[in-house]
This record gives C-alpha cells, structure tokens and sequence, in this order.
C-alpha cells in the first residue's frame, strides 16, 4: 500500500486502466471523502451523495480512457461525481416534487447527544441551503475533506482567487447563519 | 487547515460542519464504503485484467505466427541450398604445370630437339623433318 500511496494519480489511472485492484483501490481511498463531499454539496441528502459517490467511482473506472490528462484526474473524476448527482437529483425530483432537505446519516451516538446533534444538523442544513452549489461545494471539500484552497482550485481547474472568493462568502454566510445559534457560541467558546 | 485561509482574511471554519462527516461517529464507514465501491468495480477490473493479459497473449501469439514459419523456411531453404550443390570440382592440375615439369625453363635446353637447341642457323629440311616426319 505504501508503493502505491507514493504513486501519481497518473500511474494510478494507467494501472487501473490495466485492471489493476490495488491501484484502483488506491484511487478510491484518495477520492472517496472529496467525492462525498460533492455529491453531498449537489444532492445535498447524504443517502443520494452516497450513492452518487459510488457509482462515479464505477463510471470513472468504466471509462477511464476518457481521462486524457491523468495528472488531473481529480477534476475530471469529480466533473463525473458532480454529473452523477445532478442526474440522481433529476430522477429523484421526478419521483417527488418535494424539496430535498439535506440529510446526514442517522446514527444513534447515544440518548444524551441525540437532541443536540440533531439541532446541529438542522441548523448545517438550513446553513447550507443558502449556500450555491459552487460554494457548497468549495467549504465542503476546504472545511469537511481538508482540502487546501490552492488543491481545490487547481483539481477543479478553477482560479485561485475564485476559489478563495467563493470560500469567503460561503464561510461567512455559514457563519452569519449559524452563530445565531446559543450552542454554536458555546461551542466556538469552548472550541 | 484553515490557517492561510485565515491570514488571508477569510472567515475560519465554521463550527460544526464535520458533523456532516460520515465518519465521524461511524469508524467503520469508509472501510465499508471502500468495499462496496471495489466490490462494485471487480468485474470491470477483472474484465480489463483479463483484457491487458489477451492483449500480451495476443502479441506472443502473433510474434510466434511469424517467428516460426519463418525459421522453419530459412531452416528449409538452408537445406535444400546446401543439398543441391554440386560437388567441387576435382583440382585440375595445368597443363602448364605439366609442362614446367616437364620442360624446365630455367634455361635447360635437354628437351629440345637438337636442331631448336642449336646455336646454328636453322635448316629448312631438318625443320620440316623434325616436325613433320619427312
């Protein structure tokens, strides 16, 4: 794993255009959380942003010969997560005319959390319905997948400076929308 | 993570958007979101294994299409080339040399019919004699 973790994602797409697991396997643990990400800032519905996720990995390696610049295959994999989820939105906003509020997984972290954790999420929800896609998408692979300004800007071949642009409206939309809120001064207090 | 973004002027993180991390509560999430996306993938990836190894396959298949019928006809060829020569011919020795054995030229006139090795003017009818016999 270690050889393969050095690799470039150039290398990478070769040997996994070759049918190599390992390498593919390489591609999916280096992308995974960034494809979450912005399935999640498109779908916004954990569920779809899932499956969005999985089936642009399935599609990527379907046609991978389609990546005519591996050295870039962040941009053009996730110009496919970002394809895949407008169409799963598509389908399930034919199935439902109802807004699709954003989701996160439901999870039982314990009786005494339940009620703040699911005030925080509402609150994350709300906060980032405000936001465009585009943002959405920039805060959530800066501040949820790590990803550094000048990463984001160049893997989604985008200027820098937008990127930075984008990160400060959305950062301090969220912000405005959430320190509203008594937990979240609380919780900057105590960090 | 948000330093330079910071120091830059931008506003940090917000408070609480890792809570839309997976993860976060769950270890095991991306393990098994890994899994699920390679079990998804493996029969594309076996198809393309199978495929890169056809391809290799392929090239020594046709490397060796050429490759033998064609040292079989040199190796052929070869024979039937070596087979039909004709044999060497058997080393003629030279008349000349013969004749070098026989009449030596280093000056020795003992072969020479007496009237050649004559100092004398030749005679007409010991020529004709000499040669034709009359």
């Amino acid at each position: 794993m270690d050889e393969l973790t050095a690799l470039g994602d150039a290398e990478l797409v070769r040997r996994s255009s070759e049918g190599d697991s390992a390498a593919f396997g390489q591609l999916v643990f280096r992308y995974r959380r960034a494809a979450y990400a912005v399935a999640l800032s498109v779908t916004r519905r954990h569920e779809d942003a899932e499956d969005a996720a999985q089936e642009a990995f399935i599609a990527a390696l379907a046609r991978i010969e389609e990546c005519r610049n591996p050295e870039k295959f962040a941009g053009w994999f996730l110009t496919i997560v970002r394809n895949r989820s407008r169409n799963l939105l598509r389908r399930e906003r034919i199935r439902s005319s109802e807004p699709i509020p954003i989701t996160i997984p439901s999870r039982e972290p314990g009786p005494e959390k339940v009620s703040e954790r699911t005030d925080l999420r509402a609150r994350l929800r709300d906060a980032l319905e405000v936001l465009s896609q585009v943002q959405r998408e920039i805060v959530l692979l800066h501040d949820l997948e790590g990803w550094k300004h000048r990463e984001i800007a160049e893997r989604l071949d985008m200027p820098s400076g937008t990127v930075r642009s984008h990160l400060h409206y959305a950062r301090k939309q969220l912000r405005e929308q959430l320190s509203a809120q008594p937990w979240a001064e609380d919780k900057e207090r105590t960090g | 993570m948000s330093d330079e973004i910071e120091q830059s002027g931008i506003p940090g993180s917000p408070p609480g958007l890792d809570e839309l991390d997976p993860g976060r509560e769950d270890v095991w999430y991306w393990s098994r979101f890994q899994e699920r996306v390679m079990a998804q993938a493996l029969p594309e990836l076996l198809r393309r294994d199978r495929a890169a190894r056809v391809t290799l396959a392929h090239v020594m298949e046709s490397w060796s299409r050429l490759l033998v019928p064609g040292t079989v006809a040199a190796a052929v060829l070869g024979a039937v080339l070596f087979l039909s020569q004709p044999e060497p011919a058997p080393i003629n020795d030279s008349p000349v040399l013969l004749d070098e054995l026989t009449f030596p030229v280093d000056g020795d006139q003992e072969g020479l019919p007496d009237f050649l090795a004559s100092d004398d003017v030749l005679d007409r009818d010991a020529v004709l004699f000499a040669v034709e016999g009359y």
